[in-house]
């Protein structure tokens, strides 16, 4: 099985080559790699490399993952061969309507204001959203300019993390 | 000694008084509101009510719901934790006319404390510098004239603010009516009060603070300083005791310094004396905190005195037995608070379910937590869900003991700052206690370390557990051993079974 991982702004190409029992052969980049694998728990690895232990954690465990390895946390999107193909091809679909922006709650949230309606303009950078989350209100910012599309979510309504509240094209 | 304490808070500071309870075999009231039915001090208490909907002023201050809740259990007591109503000078006196025990200071004293400009009046009464600056609420037209007097840059403040909040500076002359301005509308929307007064804004000063212990007699002593210059927008981050910067005699002229103004309040209970301590240590008294304190572990830590049990003994009436003398602080303690929020997106706070808790543990650590894992972090309170504390023989050994747990530290399905602070105890100034309220602002402007000499066996894990995902969704049996409910643990359990 391929897999292709993006870190640090590169990206690394991993395949599974075979496994017997808790050792995997593995082929990073074309580089040979046995790693001993065992799972701790649902969000914790042990992995032994060259008799080198790492305890592997997940703070966050789907795609992109945040990996930590002793301290250091990584952002680590890990894609299969399929995944990679489909989004190829919605980059494709996509191009049809570049320029489309989507502004999505960065965690659970409450929506205080709207500050735009459909139609309006907006310019990267402008304030378009105010979400409030453990007293703390947050201005969401539009990433591109455009015209407000949709707006996907009420005044007052409860947001989940990583919802779309608003669209600017 | 009471036979039931209600405690009128949450998180973690309740289920701190709930232990304290429990080793004196006090009986132990929650409350609660609606998102924290499952939370870790109603689990741990030995009654608990339901007062209310989730927001705070639905709940947790809610003063007849809790005056209710104390009635019908029958509670002798109520300890108020820190926030909330803890130096509410209404709640401590509805309590007081209710016949319960407040566990703090009396009310009346509370209103002394509370005022900025009252309090500042009393350490000039009994001859402990403060901040040049204004007394009393004024009107602007005084303002504009006494600022000039005072020097800029200069720091305007809301009479009715505190932990922090509504405070404002100014830089120029020009910049002075508009901040005036924004720093009324503030006090108003946030503490319902728009008088202000202003002070001379200290550069790069030292927050220093001195916790106090008084009992019912007037006898009171010092337990030391807690240094808390590391703050993040005027919050603390992390704290300290003893401080680097200390003296043993700075330390002696701020402790009798504390002891005077605690005294000259009539104080009793616990509290905490702050000050600023500039470069050439001056130090100007800033306020009285009337409660106990977020950071108290690091003065129990370095004292051995046990804080939330000397505030219920004073409360029962109980003379403090120590001596001034007899407080040696041994060792060096630090506290790192443990917020919910993404220290990569400006730390806005990050609620959600707590996938995986896993403390750390070793010599020196202590780790004060309100939460579990399973548990639902609410978007509806303050966002510190731990704090970790460390003590060592001296500050070094604190340090590295402070790292070595923050890295053991797991807390997975939200974000934290525990990364934040892994990269601040490797840091050189911090390292060299050379710190002041302008640390984290200079810290943060430099950039994270971003060390990632490990990251090629990060990707090579995430790339495995995306393996193990793909092999789940096609039904695969699962090549890596679970450790829990392993094929192992199975296999020879099925042999034992057979052999008998």
């Amino acid at each position: 099985m391929k897999y292709t991982a993006t870190s640090g702004g590169r990206e690394y190409l991993i395949e599974v080559l075979g496994a017997e029992s808790d050792v995997f052969r593995l082929s990073v980049d074309g580089v040979s790699w046995e790693v001993d694998c065992v799972r701790i728990s649902d969000r914790t690895y042990s992995l032994l490399l060259d008799n080198t232990a790492y305890e592997v954690d997940f703070i966050k465990g789907v795609s992109p993952y945040a990996v930590r390895v002793k301290g250091e946390i990584h952002d680590v999107e890990v894609l299969t061969e399929r995944e990679k193909r489909m989004r190829v091809f919605s980059k494709k679909v996509d191009a049809g309507v570049e320029g489309r922006h989507a502004i999505v709650s960065p965690m659970p949230s409450k929506v205080v204001r709207l500050l735009v309606a459909v139609g309006d303009q907006v310019n990267v950078g402008d304030a378009v959203i105010v979400v409030e989350a453990m007293k703390m209100e947050n201005e969401l910012r539009a990433s591109g300019a455009g015209t407000v599309r949709e707006i996907r979510a009420n005044e007052g309504e409860a947001v989940t993390g990583g919802q779309t509240l608003l669209i600017v094209e | 000694m009471f036979r039931k304490i209600l405690i009128a808070n949450r998180g973690e500071i309740a289920l701190r008084v709930i232990r304290a309870c429990r080793e004196m075999g006090i009986r132990t009231v929650a409350i609660y509101s609606d998102a924290d039915r499952a939370a870790l001090h109603v689990r741990k208490a030995d009654e608990a009510y339901h007062v209310g909907a989730s927001p705070s002023a639905e709940s947790y201050l809610r003063v007849d719901r809790i005056l209710d809740v104390a009635r019908e259990s029958q509670a002798e007591a109520i300890h108020p934790g820190y926030g909330f109503l803890a130096e509410n000078p209404t709640f401590a006196e509805a309590c007081e006319h209710a016949g319960l025990t407040f566990i703090g200071p009396s009310s009346e004293t509370m209103r002394l404390c509370g005022s900025k400009t009252a309090s500042r009046r009393l350490a000039k009464r009994v001859g402990v510098p403060t901040i040049p600056g204004t007394e009393q609420d004024l009107t602007d037209a005084e303002i504009l004239k006494k600022a000039p007097e005072i020097g800029f840059p200069i720091l305007i403040k809301a009479a009715a603010g505190g932990g922090g909040k509504g405070m404002r500076v100014v830089q120029e002359p020009a910049q002075l009516e508009a901040g005036i301005r924004a720093a009324r509308s503030e006090g108003q929307s946030s503490f319902g009060d728009p008088a202000i007064y202003v002070e001379k804004y200290l550069i790069r000063p030292r927050h220093i603070e001195m916790q106090i212990l008084a009992d019912a007699t007037g006898h009171t002593v010092y337990l030391g300083e807690r240094e808390c210059s590391v703050q993040r927008r005027h919050q603390k981050v992390i704290e300290e005791s003893p401080s680097p910067f200390m003296t043993p005699e700075l330390r002696l002229q701020m402790g009798e310094a504390a002891v005077a103004i605690v005294r000259g309040s009539r104080y009793q209970n616990a509290g905490t004396v702050e000050f600023l301590v500039d470069a050439d240590r001056n130090f100007y008294f800033l306020e009285v905190n009337a409660r106990l304190q977020v950071e108290h572990p690091v003065t129990e830590l370095v004292t051995g005195i046990d804080l939330v049990k000397s505030q219920i003994a004073i409360a029962a009436g109980e003379p403090l037995a120590m001596r001034q003398e007899e407080i040696k602080p041994r060792g060096h303690a630090i506290e790192c608070r443990i917020y919910a929020e993404d220290p990569t997106f400006n730390f806005a706070p990050f609620p959600g379910k707590i996938v995986r808790y896993r403390p750390p543990g070793g010599p020196g650590i202590r780790d004060d937590t309100g939460v579990y894992e399973g548990f639902e972090v609410p978007i509806y309170y303050d966002p510190m869900i731990s704090k970790l504390v460390a003590w060592g023989k001296d500050r070094p050994e604190a340090i590295s003991r402070m790292r070595q747990a923050l890295q053991e530290y797991l807390i997975a399905g939200i974000k934290t700052t525990i990364a934040f602070l892994v990269e601040v105890m490797a840091d050189s100034r911090f390292l060299a206690g050379d710190i002041d309220t302008t640390f984290v602002d200079t810290f943060l402007q430099q950039g994270g370390r971003g060390e990632a000499r490990h990251r090629d066996v990060a990707v090579v894990a995430a790339a495995l557990r995306a393996h193990f995902s793909e092999q789940d969704r096609q039904g695969v049996a699962p090549a890596a051993r679970a450790v829990a409910g392993s094929v192992w643990a199975r296999v020879s359990r099925q042999e034992g079974l057979r052999r008998r």
